[in-house]
């Protein structure tokens, strides 16, 4: 059911075709809306974006009301379609956008609610809702799992200076680059202590970095909220952890971003 | 010259140079920008990490082009001082001159960059760089490139040399006039390349079909933290990156076993298992470079053992490799 989606080949078509001015839109599904956060913490940056693109659709910048045939060239899509107006809303957003772009580690490889997936899901709806009536029990899905999706922002959350780069590649026509270094790259460059030679459980050799290893720089090792690189060694990292770790422990920390299902 | 007027001739330094320099930070030494010339470690232990990045930044922007305009980016930096640099790390700091002989980029900062070293009494005390591969010759210094190297003494005192017109310069801007001029004689001794060279060339020459490379892509995670940490690991890779100006071109440390390293253009990989990738590893230090400069491609400084998180030993390896019996 989740997959990750591939660097588009159209792609480089798609960005021809965007002679003008580009309009692009930052849509909420079933989020934290953490990483429509994350671009704000970047305030400069996001109001130069004015010179190069229209930022048309951003709702926690303008309140104003769209509608749903409104055409962009390039859609950032943040969250989880869950609900049953976030598959039509997805599926309009696609036929409306030249591009659509998995926003975060929720649109990428479920987030974090995936987690509910690997338990039994009416137990933990009860325990939550007690019975009450009128809520759905939704299954959890990724984007790419509904509809096309040509280029992913991993993270949870996104990266800034991930989003405004593409941006800027967007704009000048070029194909965005994929970062494809594991979390060991930039650990080591900023010399952060490594949490698998101190035996802890941690997933950076086989995830993809550009997150400046953020979670190491605190001690904390990584759970893969950006998803595999290429040429990911996984049997052997799971080798190395099965040393100190059962693989029920191991599965705990695998499942929180839905990494288990990409591994295998 | 004693330890009183070592720290005085660091302290003089510090005044007018931004000053790098080992410091015992808990139980390790490791090199940072130092502000005071007591946090010096003397010891002549092996730092975690080296003065590479010092050298060519983890990053660094080559040039730019806004609208038509080509811009280069050469801005010069403060002129900057390596202090304590050990023999080892002086070897790999040679290599990386010569590989960057041609590089604009990497030349223009290394006009600005003064090179200390520093031994605690080479001799007695090599031991403890865990040399594996390097027959230690007392004239060592003569083929290597410095500009000031301080020998440390067993009674605590301290010989200086200078090793170049800019070492010189600068000992003389620190009124320090005893010291011992070293004539820089060329990478390779008189009596030819380094014996040890040689054997490691053999040992890895041709091995691809060794077991060896089969065994340790069962443990290696491929992280490639041993390729950031090592002192002469020097490739990078080059990549475009849009601004809200225009395109600047960059250039990023690189490691050969990460799945971009030889990917070209319509996807196709030559390191496509990581087998491969280690063959590779081994194969540019312990072959290619030294068939190229006959010199060190590794310093045997054993960093990328200790940063490694499945314990793979270069030193065992290149044993098991040269051990006949072993050999396929």
């Amino acid at each position: 059911m989740l997959r990750e989606p591939q660097h588009d080949i159209c792609f480089d078509k798609l960005i021809i075709s965007m002679k003008n001015k580009l309009r692009i839109g930052i849509i909420s599904l079933t989020s934290c809306e953490g990483c429509c956060c994350a671009v704000l913490d970047w305030p400069t940056e996001f109001l130069s974006l004015k010179e190069k693109v229209d930022i048309v659709n951003f709702h926690l910048f303008e309140e104003s009301e769209h509608s749903s045939d409104e055409r962009f060239d390039a859609v950032f899509i943040e969250g989880s379609p869950l609900t049953k107006e976030n598959i039509k809303a997805v599926r309009q957003l696609r036929k409306n956008a030249k591009i659509i772009i998995a926003f975060g580690s929720c649109a990428h490889i479920g987030g974090v609610y995936h987690l509910k997936q690997y338990q039994d899901k009416n137990k933990i709806f009860n325990s939550i809702y007690h019975g009450q009536e009128g809520i759905e029990n939704f299954d959890v899905q990724s984007l790419s799992a509904l509809i096309k999706v040509n280029f992913v922002l991993p993270g949870c959350p996104i990266s800034a200076k991930e989003f405004f780069q593409f941006i800027y590649q967007l704009a000048i026509g070029k194909s965005p680059s994929v970062f494809n270094n594991p979390v060991c790259y930039e650990c080591q460059i900023r010399g952060y202590e490594c949490l698998l030679q101190k035996g802890e459980v941690c997933l950076g050799p086989m995830t993809g970095g550009g997150c400046e290893a953020v979670c190491l720089k605190s001690k904390q090792g990584c759970w893969g909220c950006r998803g595999l690189i290429d040429d990911a060694e996984v049997g052997n990292l799971m080798k190395k952890l099965r040393d100190k770790y059962s693989d029920k422990e191991i599965v705990k920390y695998l499942e929180v971003f839905g990494v288990k299902e990409i591994i295998n | 010259m004693n330890q009183k007027e070592m720290n005085n001739f660091a302290a003089k330094l510090l005044a007018n140079y931004l000053v790098y320099a080992p410091i015992k930070k808990a139980k390790e030494v490791i090199i940072e920008k130092i502000n005071l010339a007591g946090q010096i470690d003397w010891t002549g232990a092996m730092p975690i990490n080296t003065f590479k990045r010092v050298l060519l930044p983890p990053r660094e922007v080559m040039f730019n082009v806004e609208g038509q305009e080509y811009k280069e980016r050469l801005t010069s930096i403060r002129e900057t001082i390596l202090f304590g640099v050990n023999i080892l790390d002086l070897q790999a700091i040679t290599l990386l001159d010569h590989v960057f002989e041609k590089d604009v980029y990497y030349q223009k900062r290394r006009q600005d960059i003064f090179t200390v070293g520093l031994t605690g009494g080479i001799e007695n005390d090599f031991r403890k760089y865990r040399v594996f591969h390097q027959a230690y010759e007392e004239n060592v210094l003569e083929h290597v490139m410095f500009d000031v190297f301080i020998e440390k003494q067993k009674n605590g005192n301290f010989i200086l040399f200078s090793g170049s017109e800019k070492g010189r310069t600068l000992l003389e801007s620190c009124n320090i006039v005893e010291y011992e001029n070293i004539e820089f004689a060329g990478l390779v001794p008189e009596k030819g390349v380094d014996n040890k060279i040689v054997q490691n060339r053999l040992a890895v020459e041709n091995s691809e079909k060794h077991n060896l490379w089969k065994e340790l892509a069962q443990t290696c995670l491929a992280c490639g933290k041993c390729s950031i940490v090592c002192p002469t690991c020097f490739c990078f890779d080059e990549q475009d990156e849009a601004t809200l100006e225009g395109v600047e071109k960059a250039r990023r440390w690189s490691s050969c076993f990460y799945s971009d390293f030889s990917k070209t253009a319509g996807g196709k990989k030559d390191l496509d298992a990581l087998a491969k990738k280690l063959y590779f590893w081994y194969t540019h230090k312990f072959v290619r470079v030294p068939e190229e400069l006959s010199y060190y491609g590794c310093v045997s400084c054993m960093r990328c053992y200790k940063v490694c998180p499945v314990g793979i030993n270069v030193a065992r390896n290149l044993q098991a490799l040269s051990s006949k019996e072993s050999r396929k």
